[in-house]
């Protein structure tokens, strides 16, 4: 008991002594033995108070040596580190802790921690004080990490830092008296992560198919267009060669000379490649594919580049098809126009030769005329150049004026030749120019591919908010097999040929383009030996 | 000259009426015995019939086209051997190269040859 007693109040247990000593030796000063118990009471009592206070004085240097220890541990490493005792009161905090929350010790030691920092979320949400990890460290004497938050200074106090953070329980004997709170700024992190998302970003969502693969040519990356391109899943990619997949289809050598340049070259390959999606359909595009070296100049990836150029190339191939077959189309009669030429320049020609060549040279003069006006309206409508300068006409004055030019050539076949015209036709806003190409076209052909002594029907008429258009003829037809071209560019039925063989192949596809433009339309119905109707629709809404 | 000619058969195979006309003339007055189909079809008929000893083809034609007629007449045991020359105004490889793959080494573009040049060309053929 009394050494319990001395062990705690050695302060208050001397004071009493020596108290009690000086109250003897004055109670007693005459009684020698008395007194003498007084002074040796009071001597106890000063050597207790004196051993105690050594012993504190001992104690607080062991504490502060402990401090200054802790501190230079600390320092040392790279983390800010806080200590709190179990009411969450900051006891210590190392230099780290306070440059990343810049704040000086005096300001925060002996505050609770958690009034001078909240904390946020990404998006700027607070975590609720309960938690907090230093809370739930405390409450739970649990250990707590998480890289989610950021620090912020209550009360507009400096800036908030994204920091990682690992809290744990300090326990002595079972009990919980205090939180260690180690977290470093993590600001470099963060941004390269966000650049990162930024680079995965631009790579997913670029028009371009992007795969990345390590040295050997194994898919480790995929973005969504080359999911889209190929038709695989970037599951079905990882892990594979892309020539097991898509590739493959060029000749050996092409893949051989491919390797050794990004392999061994350790250069860009540039090329263009015919794949093969999922699905079998084979695609054409243009590659790119870089190696990526390390320091040691050794490739440690791949990143290839792929543009789907499968539209771009058969437009090219189109393009390249029309000029040759425009420049065979403009051949034939230049050919025929210079060999005449040439035999009109022969010396022992006869009068009747001439006339007869001459004639010829002309028509075929003629027919390159008709083609290359053709030609240009097509071109026109291939570049989108064609020139629609629409006005507010009657269509019955363009119809009756066409009709009036093909009016020699119906009258020599001996067609008959009707008109159906309505009435109540409006004006409608067309492109007077455009418009006469397109009877031009229906109206000739119908009289071209028409027996002598057959019939032709031309109407028309206003058909609620459109104005039809028909031409019916007793011609050749067109034979089904071949109905479904007649619009093409050059193309040209087997039987029209062979009954008439100057044509361009031009005119239907040029009517149609026209009327495409207008805002029209046009179809047929056709039986080979009995005839054909061609129907075209123009819309008569007045601007 | 003339009595060599006497006699040979020239086939020509093309769907340009004009062009027909004008070869068969120029060429019957060298003394050659000339004859027109005007489309691959045709001209594979009358040749398998008339075995020309030489024929002149164009190749875009109705119905058949010429570098049709010309695999199908290699197909033929007298068509194997025959003489012929392309006379065209296509002037690209591929179809260059389908003409020289069934032995035809004279591929002419029509608009780079004078008509002079082409009935000596014809001769030389058929020395």
């Amino acid at each position: 008991m009394l050494g319990g007693i001395l062990r705690q109040k050695y302060a208050i247990f001397s004071n009493i002594l020596i108290l009690a000593g000086l109250y003897f030796v004055s109670r007693y000063n005459y009684a020698i033995f008395h007194s003498f118990i007084g002074i040796v009471i009071v001597i106890i009592g000063t050597i207790v108070f004196i051993i105690w206070n050594t012993r504190r004085a001992i104690k607080d240097i062991s504490l502060e040596e402990a401090g200054a220890k802790y501190e230079a541990m600390f320092a040392s490493i790279g983390d800010g580190l806080v200590i709190t005792d179990k009411e969450g009161r900051t006891t210590f905090i190392n230099k780290e802790g306070r440059r990343i929350l810049s704040i000086g010790k005096s300001k925060i030691i002996g505050r609770i921690f958690s009034d001078l920092w909240t904390m946020e979320d990404e998006a700027g949400k607070e975590l609720p004080y309960k938690k907090r990890p230093i809370s739930i460290a405390l409450r739970d004497a649990k250990e707590v990490k998480t890289d989610d938050y950021y620090y912020v200074p209550t009360g507009g106090r400096g800036k908030k830092v994204p920091v990682s953070i690992a809290a744990s329980p300090i326990i002595l004997r079972g009990k919980v008296i205090g939180a260690i709170d180690v977290f470093s700024d993590i600001t470099k992190e963060k941004n390269r992560i966000i650049e990162l998302e930024k680079f995965k970003l631009a790579v997913e969502n670029t028009s371009d198919h992007i795969i990345i693969t390590d040295a050997d040519g194994i898919i480790l990356y995929a973005n969504k267009v080359a999911e889209k391109i190929t038709g695989y899943s970037l599951k079905e990619m990882v892990g594979k060669k892309s020539g097991k997949l898509w590739g493959g289809l060029m000749p050996k050598e092409y893949y051989v000379k491919m390797w050794d340049i990004i392999k061994n070259k350790k250069q860009d390959f540039f090329g263009e490649i015919t794949n093969r999606r999922k699905n079998g359909e084979k695609y054409e595009a243009s590659i790119d594919i870089a190696p990526i070296l390390n320091r040691r100049g050794e490739v440690i990836f791949f990143v290839g580049l792929e543009r789907d150029i499968t539209k771009e190339k058969s437009i090219d191939r189109a393009k390249t098809e029309f000029v040759s077959l425009a420049s065979h189309q403009l051949r034939t009669p230049l050919s025929a126009i210079k060999w005449y030429g040439e035999m009109l320049m022969e010396k022992d020609i006869q009068e009747k030769d001439r006339k007869r060549y001459l004639k010829q040279l002309y028509a075929s003069n003629e027919r390159m005329i008709e083609l290359v006006n053709s030609l240009l309206d097509v071109s026109h409508i291939e570049m989108g150049t064609l020139e629609v300068k629409p006005k507010a006409i009657n269509i019955i004055d363009a119809a009756n004026a066409v009709v009036t030019e093909l009016s020699y050539e119906i009258k020599e076949k001996n067609i008959k030749f009707k008109e159906v015209f309505g009435a109540d036709l409006p004006k409608i806003n067309i492109d007077q120019k455009l418009i006469k190409i397109v009877f031009q076209n229906l109206l000739s052909n119908a009289v071209k591919y028409t027996p002598r002594g057959g019939r032709i029907i031309f109407e028309i008429k206003k058909n609620r908010s459109v104005v039809s258009i028909s031409v019916r003829d007793t011609g050749i037809g067109i034979p089904a097999s071949q109905q479904s071209k007649v619009f093409t560019k050059f193309f040209r039925a087997d039987n029209a040929r062979e009954y008439d063989p100057n044509g361009t192949g031009l005119g239907l596809y040029i009517v149609k383009s026209f009327l495409e433009k207008f805002g029209g339309k046009i179809w047929f119905e056709s039986e080979e030996n009995k005839g054909t109707v061609f129907y075209a629709e123009l819309p008569s809404k007045k601007k | 000259m003339k009595k060599i000619i006497a006699g040979k058969k020239i086939l020509i195979v093309e769907d340009e009426i004009a062009v027909t006309r004008l070869l068969s003339e120029r060429l019957s007055k060298e003394g050659f015995m000339v004859s027109g189909a005007k489309d691959g079809a045709e001209g594979l008929k009358k040749a398998k019939k008339t075995h020309p000893d030489l024929i002149i083809l164009d190749i875009i034609m109705p119905v058949m086209d010429g570098l049709t007629m010309l695999k199908e007449l290699r197909k033929d045991k007298w068509g194997r051997h025959s003489q012929v020359i392309i006379l065209t105004n296509l002037s690209d490889g591929e179809e260059l190269a389908t003409a020289v793959e069934h032995k035809v080494y004279d591929f002419l573009v029509k608009a780079d040859w004078k008509l002079e040049d082409l009935i000596k060309k014809v001769k030389e053929k058929l020395k």
